[in-house]
């Protein structure tokens, strides 16, 4: 299938008009990504399968809710809602697929072919270099350090021979970027 | 090739390409603008004597099965005897027979509750139709003394609750015309056992109904003839209006925002079907949300408050945690601790909280049971160290909140009882949260460790 030559927004705007091909090149374009982004994190690719249907539901839920302004980093956005279907997943003990029921999915069921794919596409998929093109340098460096590797703001300050509050500073920043304008469903 | 991530792109871009449909209750309002069907049938309000309907004449059935154990000092608790009363509202369905209305219940718990459902005989109930109840053609009358699980969460199909002195506008779409739910864990044992489906879709309805408070004088709806407006029921501030779902996706979607009825203060924003509410705040006449009947506007807060919540007192009394551990994996902790303050109604009640290392967050979870003072309390947390890196410790707070009065329903008090911090044990890793079987057709749920209980 050709790629869709829209930029993110525009295929999201697009979406708000009812044309789902254009969330299907969405889906297409971030997928690995938001696997690559769930996999380190998760106990098995099958997890990591099912938050993806979720997050990717939950974001279509979103784009389609009109009173809802569309974001401004959609990649950015779409990685904040996957972190927080994860922490309800680890909260629950289980993924919940409240989004897709809302939008009548059929059950995820996964055979060993689609774990194979789910391993290729991560393997394919570079996620500090996708979120590189998308985040200035200093907030890609402290935000990959503080949320994608959880280390300390100390540790990160002496990494970067920084203070501790410039790191707070970026990850703020990079932060406010992520969540955009348009608050993430859980 | 047709792997998952194709047939996931499929489902997407074919809920894409659907007409939108109102599932959260603040989309209603641009979908009714957006109706396409024609709309079978509409009625508001008011008084029976405004609406003349015949009897049906159904047979009665047995009364609606209890959805699970009732516990007058958990969750909403059960309704307090005498403590239910079926209003006076009556809406017409679509199709004809009994009609819809509402039941006001109060609980042992101290919260209002309003149930759904079609009315026979002066009794609430659910038909045998489409599925439910076998399809028996009788009415099956829910029980005053019943309310369905979890309702105050939302998660219940036919009804909402909320704390005195709160008030709240919902909606209910795709519920089937029986009044029988299908709702995943809320459903009654005699609804449509293919959930989901709760029956054709032309038989499915869309409910908007509320409980505005005493100040509230009356709505402004639009179910696609145009802008109407309608008088509440004195005192509850009730209302209900019933129309054919206009949407062919399946499944109930529920929606609904909760306030407190007073001025100046967060009152429920008009959504669903409604466009405007009004009030009566002394002499003075408004109306929130659009158009008529009022053009002053009530008074709101400015905004929702954005200032961080203070810091709560720490009472610094003992909190003890001890970890589970099997085979050198962690998979919970029980936490212990002696109640300060008592728990006697859904008003007040004992919190956990985590905060979750580098995230900013805090996640956790409510004791939701009456509690005496001096009682010792035990909660279980399952995957205590899900949320945290390697090596590092664990915060565990536990926290008191209480709304005691209507005022204090939107700004709770609260305090820390006391905290602890855990560490893996030196030879120990946390176990990982269980695979999520569910959505796997045919496969059985995992088997829990001796000795635990079912995750929540």
């Amino acid at each position: 299938m050709a790629d869709d030559r829209r930029s993110d927004c525009q295929l999201l705007s697009a979406v708000r008009a009812l044309d789902g091909e254009a969330f299907g090149a969405f889906f297409r374009r971030h997928r690995g990504v938001v696997l690559a982004f769930l996999a380190t994190r998760t106990n098995g690719r099958d997890v990591a399968a099912d938050l993806l249907a979720e997050t990717f539901a939950a974001a279509l839920s979103a784009v389609r809710d009109e009173s809802r302004a569309l974001p401004d980093e959609p990649i950015a956005w779409l990685l904040t809602i996957a972190r927080n279907k994860l922490i309800d997943s680890i909260r629950r003990g289980r993924v919940e697929q409240d989004a897709r029921d809302r939008l009548g999915f059929e059950p995820l069921v996964l055979d060993d072919g689609d774990i194979q794919r789910v391993d290729e596409l991560i393997d394919q998929t570079d996620l500090v270099t996708t979120l590189a093109g998308r985040l200035p340098a200093d907030q890609l460096v402290a935000l990959r350090a503080r949320i994608l590797d959880e280390r300390d703001y100390p540790e990160i300050a002496a990494d970067l021979q920084c203070s501790q509050a410039v790191v707070r500073k970026r990850v703020s920043r990079a932060l406010r970027t992520l969540r955009g304008t348009l608050e993430a469903p859980r | 090739m047709n792997d998952f991530l194709d047939r996931l792109e499929k489902q997407l871009v074919a809920a894409a390409s659907a007409p939108r449909h109102a599932t959260p209750a603040c989309q209603a309002r641009h979908r009714r603008r957006n109706l396409r069907l024609p709309l079978l049938a509409a009625l508001v309000l008011l008084v029976s004597a405004t609406i003349a309907l015949a009897s049906s004449g159904l047979l009665a059935g047995s009364p609606v099965p209890a959805s699970g154990p009732a516990n007058p000092q958990a969750g909403e608790g059960i309704p307090v005897a005498g403590g239910s009363r079926l209003l006076s509202l009556r809406v017409a369905d679509p199709e004809g027979g009994p009609p819809w209305g509402l039941r006001l219940i109060h609980t042992t718990r101290g919260l209002v509750c309003l149930q759904v459902g079609r009315v026979e005989d002066g009794e609430l109930g659910e038909l045998g139709i489409d599925g439910a109840f076998h399809d028996d053609g009788r009415f099956h009358p829910l029980p005053a003394s019943e309310l369905p699980t979890d309702s105050m969460s939302g998660a219940a199909a036919n009804s909402s609750c909320v704390l005195a002195g709160q008030t709240f506008e919902g909606t209910i779409d795709g519920i089937d015309r029986s009044a029988a739910s299908t709702a995943s864990g809320a459903g009654p044992a005699g609804a449509p056992e293919s959930t989901g489906s709760p029956g054709p879709t032309g038989h499915r309805r869309a409910i908007s109904y509320g409980m505005l408070g005493a100040h509230a004088l009356g709505i402004t709806y639009d179910l696609g003839a145009g802008s109407r407006t309608a008088t509440v029921i004195p005192g509850s501030g009730a209302y209900l209006l019933v129309e054919a779902e206009p949407s062919t996706q399946p499944g109930e979607t529920y929606g609904g925002r909760r306030g407190v009825d007073a001025p100046n203060a967060l009152r429920p924003t008009p959504s669903g079907a409604l466009s405007a509410i009004s009030y009566r705040f002394g002499a003075k006449v408004c109306s929130d949300g659009t158009g008529v009947p009022s053009a002053n506007r009530c008074p709101r807060p400015a905004g929702l408050p954005r200032a961080r919540p203070p810091r709560l007192a720490n009472l610094h009394r003992p909190v003890h945690v001890t970890l589970e551990i099997r085979h050198g994996l962690i998979y919970g902790a029980e936490l212990e601790f002696t109640a300060p303050y008592a728990v006697t109604s859904a008003r007040e009640g004992y919190g956990i909280a985590m905060p979750i290392s580098g995230t900013g967050d805090t996640i956790g979870g409510s004791i939701d049971h009456d509690i005496a003072r001096g009682a010792i309390v035990r909660d279980r947390l399952p995957y205590v160290f899900a949320n945290t890196p390697v090596g590092r410790s664990q915060l565990i707070e536990v926290l008191f909140t209480s709304s005691p009065t209507a005022s204090d329903i939107e700004h709770p008090t609260g305090v820390i009882i006391g905290t602890a911090t855990i560490r893996e044990p030196p030879g120990t890793r946390p176990a990982l949260p269980p695979v999520p079987h569910h959505a796997r057709p045919g496969v059985p749920p995992p088997v829990s460790p001796p000795g635990l209980r079912p995750t929540p």
